[in-house]
């Protein structure tokens, strides 16, 4: 019996817990008309956006066996929308989510809603998510998502549902805001706020990278090996008049390099990250500027924040804001001397250590978040000088076929680097080089025996995960995607192109010159070029021939093989090439082709609550505070699937000793957590809301803006500080 | 020495008693329960059954984070009549209960250390064995990553007197870091030795182990073990190879003489069965 076959009854194990039926299904294929009406009523521009917060008890996607599942939430999760319509007609749509990731199971059931009210089919729908990775998943159309993005697994048909339903209504009201605007576009450098976690990888780039490689402080050079460009793109609505200069902001469509990840794994809130922070901070002050009448019924400003080529760029968290990972402990339910052995299983650290990492993490969070949002006011502020109603709007599309694709692997393969997690989101088995020491490698870590080189294998020099078992039982077919949603939008001389993926540093710049070269061929030039990354879907990493070599995280996650990047970027030149030059005609026929979805047996996730009792209200118990810290305890209905999006539920205001007002919050504020604290018990639950640095408050209230469904909105509880 | 391990007792009932009332004042009430069909019954590195065997136990405890005390009682029931030259601690031609245990322990932790200490005590149900004998004991283990060493020694009560202790070295070749059921692949290292010798002439002390002292057994275990959720318990499946060399494979209960037998062993052990409460229910 060799240790290869010993290993075959893991693969069973593991093939039944992941080879759950394919439950295929033909997404639809959304066009939009050919030629759009002429409005001939100028630019236009409009702007939504839609609360997608789900209940907790979801996964948080997007660290694998590291994301845990949620029991609260800090800064709600928005679906931010913008809809741009030039003279002639052309349109485009941009939808930002506080999501982990991207999905055509999304993408193309919103451009189905919202195509006949609105005219934006799936090739006029730009549909990205920010990457954060405290947000949840259970949406994708690939079965390996469903399962391996979170500890808790499962695709959850109602979460489609909610989030579809969410995001179409931030598109309608968008679409439906339409009015005269202006816009002005420029671009802006921010150092420091990202840094390059994959450094050795990208110096590999030679000559592309070859004078931050030589610079001698490593601080330096992977905070300069990033893309630190901020392209800005500011909407202000106008007048119909056109002699009337007057303008007012309502937002912005911003695109910047960064992960989502300046929370830790150890967090447990749905949370929106960074990313967040810099909506929020732009939104503020958009609205400082016009103010809304508390009876407007105008959208508020949104900014969209989009990621860009950010596969190997990490926020400048601070090491200590990084917990220990769950490490394998006897896990039986109590010790006993005689019985069954112990099982083992990977454990998480104890409360109290992930209480330390948080509140570091915390103020990462502020740090790098002030900082992207200070350059993005400075920006915004800038671009008001030379707002613009003349620019033209023209988009390609087309979605490609990926197995076999001529540069492609004919198969998607997971590499072993790719679960040993990134350096800066290690997983816990990060560093299991062996399974059985000498005969099965497992390289699970970044190069080192991740590395196999195989002479004619398309994926080689990539060491593929639990090889020979990962294509036949572990992920079996249709496991991964096989289908890439790509597009090129040109807006005046702004280029926006958008991937589905996560496109390293130099392969986002790699890209931006195939896209130049491109539009050179067909007559026009690009001033400048940003990529939306986790766009329309989601590939996974996409790194240079040169990182894939290395087979670090990026380079083991992606998918296609070390042709990937080379591939899709001459497909990004050719979209670029198909759109004419400015001046010219109409943009070029889109290709949406079919896609399926492969999604796994569906799961309930959400929460079914159960009724409460007849009579039932929400109530506040008892408000505490000290140390800084107020914290409500109530009780209130189980939610729903819908019923936190729903809007702001608790708020804080306090004074301080000399009785004047010093702050308010409500729950959409990095300073203000709610968790579900315990139940149900009788279909009503505990709830807990904590208002920290609240150092400076004596006394306040607390005040219950709405309860779940149930009466008891608008109570309100003083308390004092001790 | 008799002095000094009666002292030694004494701290470890005292230790248990002051731990257990802290436990049953700030711990949470647990229990466990397991049943389980095994291919053998090894012990010590000794065969006490070569067929299949039906082992369950119920535990009931206090704990509080890695700290519990814990009572419980454990069976040992051969599901096949003993065969003449047969290895079994039933009579030839008889099947059934052969050792029910009870015992006392006190489990804690910190850092990567693990420890337990108690008491227990093996009665034997074959005809000619006497029906109690009593042993405490002290483990400890090491949980800082893939290898795990541990070391226990079991000191029998009464006149008798024998010290037994085993170490081992495991290491953890694989264990699901994914959601599903638990999946683990250890390899484990282990050797026994008899650190007296037992007293084979006192008759109301009795309990098996190898005659004489020093090493007893090395033993190598390669085992995967599978756990996953069925319904409100969890079904446990484990299998692989054990290979031990023995000094005394075979417990002779009826003849407790010195007879050494050194014995090359090879074993696919199997075990499969069910526990509650419910595991990994994610």
């Amino acid at each position: 019996m060799t240790a290869r076959s010993l290993i075959f009854p893991l693969a069973l194990l593991l093939s039944g817990v992941r080879c759950s039926a394919f439950h295929a299904r033909i997404l639809p294929a959304p066009v939009s008309p050919v030629l759009p009406s002429p409005t001939l009523k100028g630019f236009r521009a409009g702007v939504g956006r839609a609360d997608i917060t789900p209940p907790p008890g979801v996964g948080l996607s997007g660290s694998g066996p590291e994301g845990r599942r949620s029991v609260g939430y800090r800064l709600r999760l928005y679906a931010r929308a913008m809809v741009l319509e030039d003279k002639s007609g052309e349109r485009i749509g941009f939808v930002i989510t506080d999501l982990p990731h991207m999905s055509p199971n999304l993408h193309r059931l919103v451009a189905e809603r919202v195509l006949d009210s609105t005219g934006l089919g799936a090739d006029r729908l730009i549909l990205a998510s920010t990457h954060s990775h405290s947000a949840p998943g259970h949406f994708y159309a690939e079965r390996q998502y469903n399962q391996n993005t979170a500890r808790l697994a499962g695709y959850e048909p109602r979460m489609v549902d909610f989030l579809v339903t969410r995001i179409s209504a931030a598109v309608l009201q968008a679409y439906g805001s339409m009015a005269p605007a202006r816009i002005a576009w420029d671009t802006t450098t921010i150092v420091g706020a990202t840094r390059n976690r994959s450094f050795e990888a990208h110096c590999r780039n030679g000559a592309d990278r070859a004078d931050i490689c030589r610079t001698p402080t490593v601080e330096y050079a992977t905070t300069h090996a990033v893309d630190t460009v901020l392209i800005m793109l500011r909407v202000d609505s106008a007048s119909a008049d056109p002699a009337v200069q007057e303008t007012r902001p309502i937002g912005a469509l911003s695109v910047f390099a960064v992960h989502g990840t300046v929370n830790p794994t150890t967090n447990t809130l749905l949370d929106a990250d960074v990313h967040g922070i810099v909506e929020r901070r732009l939104e503020q002050y958009i609205e400082s500027l016009w103010p809304a009448p508390p009876s407007s019924s105008r959208p508020r400003a949104v900014h969209l924040f989009a990621n860009g080529a950010m596969g190997d760029a990490s926020p400048t968290w601070d090491s200590t804001s990084r917990c220990p990972l769950a490490a394998p402990r006897r896990v039986d339910s109590l010790p006993i001397p005689r019985g069954p052995r112990g099982t083992w299983d990977f454990v998480d650290p104890a409360p109290r250590v992930a209480e330390a990492c948080l509140g570091q993490a915390d103020r990462d969070l502020e740090r790098v978040g002030s900082q992207i949002s200070q350059r993005a006011i400075e920006l915004f502020k800038r671009l008001g000088n030379s707002l613009k109603d003349t620019a033209t709007i023209r988009r390609a599309f087309r979605t490609v076929w990926l197995p076999g694709l001529s540069g492609l692997c004919s198969r998607p393969v997971i590499g072993a680097g790719a679960a040993a997690g990134a350096e800066d989101e290690p997983t816990r088995v990060r560093g299991w080089r062996w399974l059985f020491w000498p005969l099965l490698p497992l390289g699970v870590e970044e190069g080192g025996s991740a590395i196999q080189v195989r002479e004619g294998v398309c994926q080689s020099p990539k060491r593929e995960l639990l090889d020979p078992l990962q294509s036949r039982f572990v992920v079996g077919e249709h496991g991964f995607p096989e289908t890439a949603q790509m597009s090129v939008v040109r807006i005046g001389s702004l280029v926006i192109a958008t991937a589905p993926a996560e496109p390293t540093t130099v392969v986002g710049a790699r890209w931006r010159r195939e896209i130049e070269a491109g539009a050179r061929m067909a007559g026009w030039t690009p001033k400048a070029i940003g990529i939306i990354s986790h766009a329309n879907g989601f590939l996974q990493y996409v790194a240079t021939a040169e990182e894939y070599a290395l087979q670090n995280y990026e380079g083991g996650s992606d998918l296609y093989g070390p042709g990937t990047a080379r591939v899709l970027g001459e497909q990004m030149r050719d979209l670029a090439r198909s759109i004419p030059p400015l001046g010219g005609g109409a943009s070029p026929i889109a290709q949406v082709a079919p896609i399926t979805a492969y999604p796994g047996a569906p799961r309930d996730i959400l929460p079914i609550p159960s009724l409460p009792p007849a009579g039932a209200r929400a109530a506040i118990q008892r408000v505490d505070c000290g140390n800084g810290v107020v914290t409500v305890h109530w009780i209130d209905a189980a939610p729903d699937v819908w019923d936190i999006s729903r809007g702001l539920r608790i708020s804080f205001e306090g004074s301080d000793a000399s009785g004047r007002p010093v702050a308010s919050q409500s729950d959409d504020d990095a300073s203000v957590e709610v968790r579900l604290d315990g139940g149900p018990t009788h279909g009503m639950q505990k709830w807990t809301a904590r208002w920290r640095k609240a150092a400076a408050v004596v006394a306040g209230t607390v005040t219950l803006l709405r309860g779940l469904g149930l009466p008891g909105d608008g109570q309100t509880k003083p308390f004092a500080c001790k | 020495m008799a002095a000094g391990i009666l002292s030694f007792r004494i701290g470890l009932i005292a230790t248990a008693l002051t731990i257990g009332g802290w436990s049953a004042a700030q711990g949470q009430l647990v229990y466990r329960a397991d049943a389980q069909v095994a291919s053998r019954y090894l012990w010590r590195g000794m065969r006490r059954t070569d067929r299949s065997v039906f082992q369950s136990d119920v535990a009931l405890g206090f704990q509080r984070g890695l700290h519990s005390l814990t009572a419980g009682a454990w069976l040992n029931s051969e599901l096949h009549n003993a065969r003449p030259g047969g290895v079994s601690d039933r009579p030839v031609g008889h099947w059934g209960p052969s050792e029910t245990d009870l015992w006392l322990q006190y489990s804690g932790g910190a850092g990567h250390l693990r420890w337990s200490a108690g008491a227990i005590e093996y009665r034997l149900t074959t005809p000619g064995a006497d029906p109690r004998a009593t042993e405490v004991y002290g483990e400890v283990l090491s949980e800082s990553g893939r290898w795990i060493p541990r070391i226990g020694l079991w000191h029998r009560t009464g006149r008798s007197g024998a010290t037994y202790l085993e170490t081992g070295f495991s290491f953890l070749h694989f264990v699901n870091p994914f959601t599903g059921p638990y999946a683990t692949w250890t390899t484990t290292a282990l050797a026994g030795l008899q650190l007296t010798q037992r007293n084979t002439m006192v008759p109301a002390d009795w309990l098996p182990a190898p005659a004489g002292k020093g090493l007893t057994h090395v033993g190598l275990s390669s085992i995967i073990r599978l756990s996953k959720s069925i319904g409100p318990v969890a079904g446990l499946v484990s299998f692989g190879l054990y290979l031990q060399a023995s000094r005394d494979s075979v417990l002779r209960l009826r003849s407790s003489s010195a007879a050494t037998n050194r014995l090359l062993h090879l074993w696919a052990p199997v075990e499969f069965g069910v526990s509650i409460p419910l595991r990994r229910p994610e």
